[in-house]
């Protein structure tokens, strides 16, 4: 009996494989590119260029065009026989068209996919999706840096898929995620772009960004210059905390920062600039607040803040845009120098 | 005569903590309403407060019977009383069986690759969880207490690795209208209790302090699943409604710098989750049977039962109407209160007047 079992178990794992296919046999998509045209989704899948046997051409692109989000990943499948592998997908690029036109059809397909990985990074970029991943000079890790980047530079803020579709799926909150634009066959970051519903809106700029960033990330090295002087600083231990309530109708808003301070540049008396600091921080902060505000979208979760202190309120508000238009909100700053 | 195999109460922790603790992670759209996992902190302590309730008639029908099981008890009362009560637990222990394999069934369909056949899997599954349940407790006892130490690091590696993203806005406070909701969660957590009729026979199998093991066992079995829907909430927020099973998408999010895709590891110990549970219940199964058909027909009865587990499972994984009504919670939860608490409440009460009457007798005597 032993040796019987002793036999399975060494055919199972000896003769066993990825269903007999080779690596150049597989299509290995590292990101994806969606557009909309002509009422059709247009589908451009990056992936690995297996057959390079000298590494010049690296990354091969192939499209896919279809009247559903599913028919035109599948075209991209049956047009040269290799298996498409979607698991190590690592960011999916949503052009202009598709995100006018809503993404409510497309995050459902990734959602329900199988192979596709929630946890890959969306962003979003002001023009056509397959103009950035078809030229030759801007490669998949390029995007995968920018996309990771947001701790660092402070001027965007990739959300996985995850994140981004449970923002679109609330009713209450705006989801937003990095905007990038094509530049002379390089890609840059141009801050966040921001979604009504499932459509795009508007874009915060790299400052309205670093706002955002403030309050609802942690941004480790940023670089912040001071408003009144040439001296720039960053931010260590921050605190947000955010007092969200409800009165008159009214949503009320009160979004506390301490942190410390780090000057980049030599300050005589670091000490003297605190206040500056402090104005440049509570600036920063109110000028994304009073965007996206104005706007109707809240893109800090003070709705969610709002549930946990008032469900019944939270429950009974209809029309979000209206009641975060007239939201009443103060910022304050507190920042000791190191 | 056949040799007791006895297990000890760590071995008897980790076996019941596996089995219960793998139904619990395949929560999902089709068995539980996903939407209301905010408030499982709540079933948690509700769940954990009513199962400690649940093992007061398990540890009084054991004392009453000097510490045999529940089938060698009532033969002491009946011989056919006996073989109706082996009847009862077995076609529980069958149905428990069912259950779980259809919830693999649904899983590899759902998550594994759809192109995969789920009969060659479930028929592949079902051999390894035979010849489990033919090895016997202490066996399986013993490797239960080996996967229970890796199930304890994956489940501390996937914490750890979900903490940083972690948004505790996403959880709700609890207000009077939530009450029902809560309730019929708790019951239907009580429902997958198979693990509380399970211990009926397996304590008197149990060397040592059985009553602070099953109080420890709740514990940990609740507040495990408390913090891994916690996580759920507050990880995956509103994505969590959109998918069949979240914790498997818990595992697939979690990455923590170079740690990453723990779906991997995830599958592997839930694969080995599901062959101790299956493989426990069958093993019960024919210590049922063994009570009204003899030793060596229990054994046959392994592979008969798994056999039609097979067949009956393939047939459901095309019925999700039927499956829906065979394994409705209520359904669940009566033969689980019937085999947990009415019946060894029943068994107490005529061990302990038969015990009576003898006294009575002797002293007449």
């Amino acid at each position: 009996m032993k040796k019987l079992l002793s036999l399975v178990m060494m055919t199972v794992l000896l003769l066993s494989g990825c269903k007999g296919k080779e690596l150049n046999q597989k299509m290995i998509v590292l990101g994806m590119g969606i557009d909309f045209s002509d009422d059709n989704y247009l589908v451009t899948a990056v992936y690995i260029n297996t057959e390079s046997a000298d590494g010049q051409e690296k990354y091969q692109t192939k499209f896919g065009r279809g009247k559903t989000i599913t028919q035109a990943v599948n075209n991209i499948a049956t047009q040269n026989g290799l298996e498409v592998m979607y698991s190590h997908m690592s960011f999916i690029l949503f052009g202009k068209t598709v995100c006018q036109h809503g993404l409510n059809d497309t995050l459902q397909f990734f959602s329900g996919y199988y192979q596709c990985r929630p946890s890959a990074d969306i962003l979003v970029c002001n023009n056509s999706a397959k103009d950035i991943l078809t030229d030759k000079k801007i490669t998949p890790e390029q995007i995968n840096r920018i996309a990771q980047s947001y701790t660092v530079t402070g001027v965007n803020r990739t959300l996985p898929f995850y994140r981004f579709y449970a923002d679109i799926l609330n009713p209450s909150v705006s989801a937003c995620t990095s905007l990038i634009t094509q530049k002379n066959d390089d890609i840059n970051s141009q801050g966040v772009a921001v979604f009504h519903d499932d459509t795009f809106a508007y874009s915060l700029n790299d400052e309205e960004t670093l706002g955002l960033l403030l309050v609802s990330e942690n941004p480790s090295s940023e670089v912040i210059p001071i408003t009144e002087s040439h001296k720039s600083f960053s931010l260590s231990d921050k605190k947000t905390s955010f007092s969200v309530w409800w009165e008159n109708n009214t949503l009320y808003c009160d979004v506390t920062i301490n942190a410390t301070v780090s000057f980049y540049e030599y300050a005589e008396n670091p000490q003297l600039l605190e206040k500056s600091v402090e104005k440049t921080l509570q600036k920063l902060v109110q000028n994304t607040l009073k965007k996206s505000l104005q706007h109707g979208d809240d893109i800090f979760y003070l709705t969610k803040k709002l549930r946990q202190t008032n469900k019944q309120v939270y429950y009974s508000i209809n029309d979000w845009q209206s009641v975060l238009q007239n939201t009443v909100f103060t910022v304050h700053c507190h920042v000791s120098v190191r | 005569m056949t040799k007791i195999q006895r297990i000890s109460t760590a071995q008897l922790f980790a076996l019941l903590y596996i089995s219960r603790m793998v139904i619990n992670v395949t929560y999902n759209r089709y068995s539980t309403d996903t939407t209301n996992l905010k408030y499982a902190v709540f079933t948690g302590i509700s769940g954990f407060l009513l199962t400690l309730l649940m093992l007061i008639p398990i540890h009084l029908v054991v004392r009453a019977g000097n510490g045999r099981n529940i089938l060698d008890s009532t033969y002491s009362i009946s011989k056919t009383f006996s073989v109706v009560i082996a009847i009862i637990y077995a076609f529980y222990f069958f149905y428990a069986i069912l259950h779980t394999v259809s919830f693999f069934d649904t899983m590899v369909s759902y998550v594994f690759n759809p192109n995969l056949s789920v009969i060659i899997l479930s028929a592949i599954g079902i051999i390894a969880t035979i010849y489990g349940a033919c090895k016997g407790v202490q066996t399986l006892a013993r490797a239960s207490a080996l996967f229970c130490v890796m199930i304890g690091i994956a489940l501390l590696i996937l914490i750890c690795t979900l903490i940083p993203k972690a948004n505790f806005l996403n959880l709700e406070p609890l207000s009077t209208d939530n009450l029902p909701t809560i309730a019929k969660m708790t019951l239907s957590a009580l429902g997958k209790n198979a693990c509380v009729p399970s211990m009926v026979m397996l304590i008197p199998l149990t060397n040592g302090k059985t009553k602070t093991l099953s109080v420890l066992w709740a514990f940990a079995v609740y507040a495990s699943m408390s913090i891994l829907t916690v996580f759920m909430v507050t990880v995956l927020g509103e994505y969590l409604y959109t998918q069949t099973f979240p914790v498997y998408t818990l595992t697939a999010v979690a990455s923590l710098g170079v740690t990453r895709r723990l779906d991997g590891i995830f599958m592997g110990v839930w694969l080995v989750g599901m062959f101790v549970r299956v493989s426990l219940l069958l093993r019960l199964f024919s210590m049922c049977t063994e009570k009204f058909s003899g030793e060596k027909k229990a054994k046959l009865s392994i592979i008969l039962c798994g056999g039609i587990i097979f067949i009956i499972s393939a047939l459901l994984s095309h019925n999700n109407t039927l499956s829906k009504n065979l394994f409705h919670p209520y359904l669940l939860l009566s033969l689980t209160l019937l085999t947990a608490v009415v019946l060894p409440l029943i068994v107490t009460v005529l061990i302990n007047r038969k015990v009576r009457q003898t006294l009575s007798n002797s002293a007449k005597a």
